[in-house]
């Protein structure tokens, strides 16, 4: 491989800066051009509710046994450290917390970036490479309306109420758990829960987590099928970065937010 | 206004470059009105790149794009919409709506632009099928059709709308003999009944010269020739010569610009 010159190498540096500077400009454009620009042709509500389905819906599965499985995981392992110290009535309040303040909005993102958010990719990019969104914009209606948006709303809507599911069945499954095999008295579970719960503090900001989550996870899956190389290796591309990205910036956020919401500055 | 009525279209000093490769260079095209013109041309010469500045997919690096009156880059996002529901669209692949039955994707342009009750979006469409032969796969997907019959699905749903100005990117490639008879003769019909301006970008020579009325050839950034389909057969430029007689030696090279090939073959990599 040739050997590149220290201005070679700030030049190449320079133009991967510029390079992503514009991606993001771009995706800027896209966004408020989706959400904002002038009304779609055909019946918008029609088309949103199909994409409820395929997006909120249909990942409904995967939250629902995920969200049991880390409630009963949590509730196991909260249990054999609480009971150490002999506090294991606390199982319940540690379950709920755990679950309302991060791993409901987290998982549930990185969960959706997998399954929601590769198919968006793909399924956008798949339309471009097939000359779908051309075919569109040629009739006169504007693919960033048509396609876009509806899936953006979509996005936006389902996750953060995913998120909640995510919750409560993860409760459900920590409180089986916790009561019916490691034997917690019922009473003091949920009455420990419902006394430590705020639901400005815990509840609310997990919501909100979860709508910051939503809009950047969906916002990244949308913008990569939309703008990808439209060949087979660039789908294939788009649809890892789309995992990548969002999961990165899933994690990223919820320190920054974390940090917002429960931080004593 | 630039565009009068005699010109539907009008390419005046158009450049195009992707990277630093240009496609076109300083290029002057006028297709009329009510005409079948064929744009001819090898492959990879810039033929479907031409159809998607016309419908304003690409912008130009220079020049003007005038369709019906109105120059296309400088028209804004929401105009550009309004003004493509003038116009249909036949893409090479076909290009139909992979989730919706053929019935479906022809009636597509009629649900989003029209409030035509649904007894008249059914006659319609099956009007528009039976004119290219497909009536009968009204309820069949997209992953059930052939090549040739998508893009019949195609032009069925291009011509939903009945535009003004119909453009056909390769209309005649996998369409079999009988098929291909039936489009050639819908094409000039369109033309001719309806008053559609037809574009036809096509390398199949017999089909297109036998329906245009006017024809450009491109090639090489640069229009090489223009005018009917006779006179570009009696043409004295060698290199309009070489590609309506379909000759693989003249100053048209076949070959992608390449190093010599002996000194590819034993030179190695």
């Amino acid at each position: 491989m040739r050997k590149q010159s220290p201005l070679e190498r700030l030049r190449l540096f320079g133009r991967a800066g510029i390079d992503v500077l514009a991606t993001l400009g771009r995706s800027c454009i896209f966004l408020v051009r989706a959400l904002f620009g002038r009304g779609t042709s055909g019946n918008a509500l029609q088309l949103l509710v199909k994409q409820l389905y395929s997006i909120g819906v249909m990942s409904l599965a995967i939250i629902v046994v995920s969200g049991v499985f880390i409630g009963m995981v949590l509730s196991l392992q909260g249990f054999s450290i609480l009971a150490k110290y002999g506090s294991e009535q606390a199982v319940g309040q540690m379950v709920a917390l755990t679950l309302l303040r991060e791993l409901g909005p987290v998982v549930t993102a990185l969960l959706f970036a997998g399954r929601a958010g590769s198919a968006l990719t793909a399924e956008i990019g798949n339309m471009k490479s097939t000359e779908q969104l051309s075919s569109l914009a040629m009739i006169g209606v504007d693919p960033l309306k048509y396609i876009v948006a509806p899936r953006l709303w979509a996005g936006f809507i389902s996750m953060p109420l995913l998120a909640m599911i995510f919750s409560v069945v993860g409760i459900w499954g920590g409180a089986m758990v916790a009561v019916e095999w490691l034997g917690v008295y019922e009473g003091s579970f949920w009455a420990n829960m419902q006394s430590s719960v705020s639901f400005r503090e815990d509840v609310l900001n997990g919501l909100i987590k979860s709508l910051v989550f939503a809009f950047v996870v969906t916002w990244i899956a949308v913008f990569q099928g939309y703008d990808c190389e439209p060949t087979s290796e660039g789908i294939s591309r788009a649809t890892t970065r789309t995992v990548v990205y969002a999961s990165l910036a899933v994690l990223g956020l919820d320190f920054i937010l974390t940090a917002l919401m429960f931080g004593d500055f | 206004m630039s565009a009068g009525n005699e010109y539907a279209v009008e390419l005046k000093g158009v450049s195009f470059k992707r990277g630093d490769r240009a496609i076109f260079n300083d290029i002057d095209i006028r297709l009329p009105r009510g005409k079948v013109t064929g744009i001819m041309g090898p492959s990879g010469c810039g033929k479907t790149t031409l159809l998607r500045l016309i419908g304003a997919e690409l912008k130009p690096s220079q020049g003007e794009v005038w369709v019906n009156g109105q120059n296309l880059p400088q028209l804004s996002r929401s105009e550009l919409f309004d003004m493509r529901k003038q116009m249909g669209v036949l893409f090479q692949s076909g290009a139909l709506f992979t989730d919706l039955d053929v019935f479906e994707n022809v009636a597509f342009p009629l649900r989003v632009h029209t409030k035509l009750p649904e007894e008249m979006i059914r006659d319609i469409v099956l009007m528009k099928l039976q004119a290219v032969g497909l009536r009968g796969a009204v309820d069949l997907m997209p992953d059930e059709l052939s090549g040739g019959m998508k893009r019949r699905v195609a032009l069925a749903r291009a011509i939903a709308l009945d535009p003004q100005i119909l453009i056909y990117d390769e209309p005649f490639v996998g369409q079999d003999p009988i098929a291909m008879g039936v489009l050639v003769r819908l094409i000039r019909l369109l033309t001719d009944a309806l008053g559609i301006t037809s574009i036809v970008v096509s390398h199949d020579l017999a089909e297109t010269a036998s329906i245009a009325d006017y024809l450009y050839v491109v090639g090489d950034t640069q229009v090489l020739g223009q005018g009917t389909p006779e006179e570009l057969m009696n043409s004295d430029n060698p290199r309009i010569r070489q590609f309506m007689k379909g000759t693989p030696d003249g100053p048209v090279p076949f070959h992608f610009p390449a190093a010599n090939y002996r000194e590819d073959l034993l030179g190695g990599r």
